[in-house]
């Protein structure tokens, strides 16, 4: 193998629906694994009737959204309620080096798919579960959505302005993208483990444990010092000037973040050394962040007579962190290091078109991913059935037939 | 899982979660700090709210089941060591300016001149190209460019970040998964490769829902408070109950006929205002899609005064009876303390003799069958690694290693 693509070979049947799975197994279908997602016409991955779709039309395969989360990966369609459905999936697990799913707990035992039944047929099948409280436990049935490990870890009641309510983003559920990256190190280092011992594994991840281990300085910080956290906003214990500062026009913000005596004079600098640079109250680290009201009052007075992208390069100018508060426009039209390193790039859809297609976010230097549009509703049926598990023509027209294939 | 895997890492706060993900999964995973110690140990918070580099719970956090060794690459015994180091190592993990290692001759391309199969993962603000590669960056400045401060908070007050240092776990997970594609590639192949694992370019993959919809329909979620924004309508995420708030999504469809239906007939039964009207909804055909966002609000007016008036406990139990996804939002004590995760075996205490001290930590990564992937031990103390490590990986005696500390270099 030589600069192929990093997983080409591994062969996953995916049966992940909604945002964390489908998420998990683009990590693995971008970098070249053949992913087989499997839906039928009876249980589609729900995503499929999510906004935005392109001209407002909705169906199985016009929602940019159910792209998004899945590209690279081949589709196929079968009736998992009938024998003969579950007979063919079992086939593909045959088939398949890793199987991935993140139905409620129980369901996949319930279907006669459980980790038991696959090792009968795959004995070093690697199968991973992501759920949102995990496969054991008192309430592991839980149905769960991207909200509930950001709630039940801390995560939202740590976000927010101090004097208001715990915030979640309005665009996305946080959790859904935290669990997927876990999920994905699971299953290559399972991989790895496979490759040298023959072994496979079942993989148990829970995405309110994900997210505690992204809160873990918190959850340590309320042993060690008996504290119950709080929200800040955007303020920082070890740093001030630290937050987002109005600018010129609508909706325009910049952040400014200064931790070090160092970046205060070069934020002093950048704003002409006003006056009331030179207060004694403003001298030390500790002093703005006992006068931090004050301080970015005066920063605001400052920022709000700015551009925002002039004031980022300004200040940066003077090795001061900032950043632009960019919506989706200024990332998909202006920002220079989005089309740099083309985090966007566009390709060809069937049935949407021309559209942007997110890149994967890991650039490796000789294996480089090779991204592709995301599946059709049953798209790749007769080449997966026919090709893949060598089935004939008759059989597989058949199978379409008796609504198997479906 | 990763019991054969040696790793070298040299990040800061901004990389070091990789390094504790590898060790979880059983990789031997040695920090590399410089002589007074990782500059990032000053972050807090710390143990006994006292600042000391060997007090950060931050540190802890991300560091623990890490060796640690110390090492003064500016040194010309320092460099030479890690050239030795690196030919032993299977992955490096660095997150300093890009092209740092280069100017001291330790990038990749020199480590490995002696180790090819060597894989090289950098994790830096804005990756090793584009025209913001050396922009300096921060937790806060980086979730405003990647538009996620964009759409959380109130519309008339100041744009907010995520919690805590997000970004950097977030970076730091996503260079887990670059070095174990490239050591999936490398098995095939016997060839390592330079991983560049952009922080910016990690959370555009955060940012999976806007801009798409703004590719597609030119609009995006303007934040809104607590509101997902769902194409036309908006639904609410966090509402305040009687002691605290809870989460729970209104849908409309299968979701919405499985939780809105329940949950209206516990309402009814209860009395609450309103809830009869809400009874003779046919859930199932509800589309939000076709709903006036007024409608919506009228609806999640009266679910909301059914919150405001039960506790969190309440409506957690009266939620899990009904198999509602109604879950408390809770602190960090809450979360601590939650029953599921500790059924499960989550927490695991972790000594630290330095500070006669026991912290729970976050245990497993995940629960396996056949393989442990979990916390291993505490964080290193600064250098308390380097007769281990420079005698098992490098064979030098304790008078060698006396030498080098001599020589400034250890």
């Amino acid at each position: 193998m030589k600069n192929g693509q990093a997983l080409e070979g591994v062969k996953v049947l995916d049966f992940t629906w909604w945002g964390a799975g489908p998420i998990f197994t683009k990590y693995l279908s971008d970098f070249g694994a053949t992913v087989v997602k499997v839906e039928s016409h009876k249980r589609l991955d729900l995503v499929r009737l999510s906004e935005p779709y392109r001209d407002g039309k909705v169906g199985t395969d016009t929602s940019a959204m159910f792209l998004h989360l899945n590209t690279s990966k081949l589709g196929i369609t079968v009736n998992l309620a009938i024998p003969k459905g579950k007979e063919l999936i079992l086939k593909l697990v045959e088939w398949a080096d890793v199987v991935a799913e993140n139905f409620s707990a129980g369901f996949m035992q319930r279907a006669g798919l459980g980790y038991e039944e696959l090792r009968k047929v795959k004995p070093d099948i690697i199968m991973l579960s992501s759920s949102c409280l995990g496969q054991t436990g008192v309430y592991s049935d839980l149905r769960g959505h991207a909200l509930v490990g950001a709630a039940l870890s801390g995560h939202f009641h740590l976000t927010g302005y101090p004097d208001g309510e715990p915030t979640t983003p309005a665009s996305i559920g946080v959790a859904d993208v935290f669990q997927p990256m876990l999920s994905a190190a699971a299953v290559l280092a399972a991989l790895e483990h496979h490759r040298r011992t023959g072994e496979g594994q079942y993989i148990d991840l829970a995405q309110v444990e994900a997210m505690d281990h992204y809160m873990a300085p918190a959850l340590l910080d309320m042993q060690a010092n008996h504290t119950s956290p709080h929200r800040t906003g955007n303020r920082h214990p070890q740093a001030a000037p630290h937050g987002v500062f109005q600018c010129k026009g609508d909706d325009r913000w910049v952040a400014i973040a200064v931790f070090t005596q160092d970046e205060w004079r070069g934020l002093c600098q950048a704003l002409g050394d006003p006056q009331w640079c030179r207060e004694e109250r403003f001298a030390t680290l500790a002093g703005r962040k006992q006068n931090e009201t004050g301080l970015e009052r005066l920063i605001s007075g400052w920022s709000q007579t700015q551009e925002a992208e002039e004031a980022m390069e300004h200040l940066q100018r003077h090795g001061v962190a900032a950043g632009v508060v960019q919506n989706p426009q200024d990332l998909l039209e202006s920002d220079p290091q989005v089309r740099a390193r083309e985090l966007f790039p566009v390709l060809h859809h069937p049935v949407i078109g021309d559209c942007t297609h997110p890149a994967a976010a890991a650039k490796l230097s000789r294996s480089p991913t090779r991204l592709k549009t995301s599946p059709l509703l049953g798209e790749h049926n007769e080449l997966v059935f026919c090709q893949f598990l060598g089935m004939s023509s008759e059989e597989f027209a058949d199978l379409v037939r008796e609504q198997v294939i479906y | 899982m990763l019991s054969s895997l040696r790793v070298l890492d040299l990040t800061d706060h901004r990389g070091w979660a990789c390094g504790r993900i590898l060790a979880d999964m059983g990789a031997e995973v040695v920090k590399v700090e410089p002589l007074g110690g990782d500059p990032s140990r000053s972050l807090g918070p710390f143990f006994g709210d006292v600042p000391h580099p060997e007090r950060s719970l931050y540190w802890f956090s991300y560091n623990a089941g890490k060796k640690g060794i110390t090492l003064n690459l500016d040194s010309p015994e320092g460099a030479g060591l890690l050239h030795e180091l690196s030919a032993r190592a299977d992955i490096l993990v660095e997150s300093f300016h890009p092209g740092y290692m280069d100017g001291l001759g330790l990038g990749y391309e020199a480590l490995s001149q002696d180790n090819p199969g060597l894989i090289y993962t950098s994790i830096t603000p804005f990756g090793l190209t584009g025209p913001r590669r050396d922009y300096k960056a921060t937790d806060l400045t980086l979730q405003a460019l990647a538009g996620i401060a964009c759409s959380i908070g109130e519309p008339e007050r100041e744009p907010l970040k995520m919690c805590l240092d997000q970004s950097f776990v977030l970076g730091g997970s996503h260079a887990v998964i670059g070095s174990l594609l490239a050591l999936h590639y490398r098995s095939g192949s016997g060839a390592g490769q330079h991983v560049d694992i952009s922080i910016f370019d990690c959370l555009m993959r955060l940012n999976y829902r806007d801009p798409v919809r703004w590719d597609i329909d030119k609009s995006y979620a303007q934040r809104q408070g607590n509101v997902l924004v769902r194409g036309r309508v908006n639904t609410r995420n966090i509402w305040r109950c009687k002691d605290g708030y809870v989460t729970w999504i209104l849908a409309g469809g299968p979701t919405g006929a499985r939780e809105n239906g329940p949950l209206t007939e516990w309402m009814v039964s209860e009395g609450a205002p309103g809830a009869e009207e809400m009874a003779k909804v046919n859930w199932m055909e509800m589309d939000l899609a076709h709903i006036p966002q007024e409608q919506v609000d009228h609806w999640q007016g009266i679910f909301a005064s059914f919150f405001a008036s039960r506790t969190k406990e309440e409506l957690w139990q009266g939620g899990l009876n009904r198999r509602l996804t109604l879950v408390p939002v809770m602190d960090i004590e809450e979360a601590f303390h939650y029953e599921q995760p500790r059924a499960r075996g989550f927490w695991h205490k972790v000594e630290h003799p330095h500070l006669n001290a026991t912290l729970e930590y976050p245990g497993h990564l995940f629960l396996s069958n056949t393989a442990r992937a979990e916390v291993r031990g505490p964080a290193p103390l600064i250098g308390e690694h380097n007769n281990e490590v420079y005698g098992s990986w490098l064979g030098l005696s304790r008078q060698q290693i006396d030498d080098l500390r001599a020589q400034g270099a250890v």
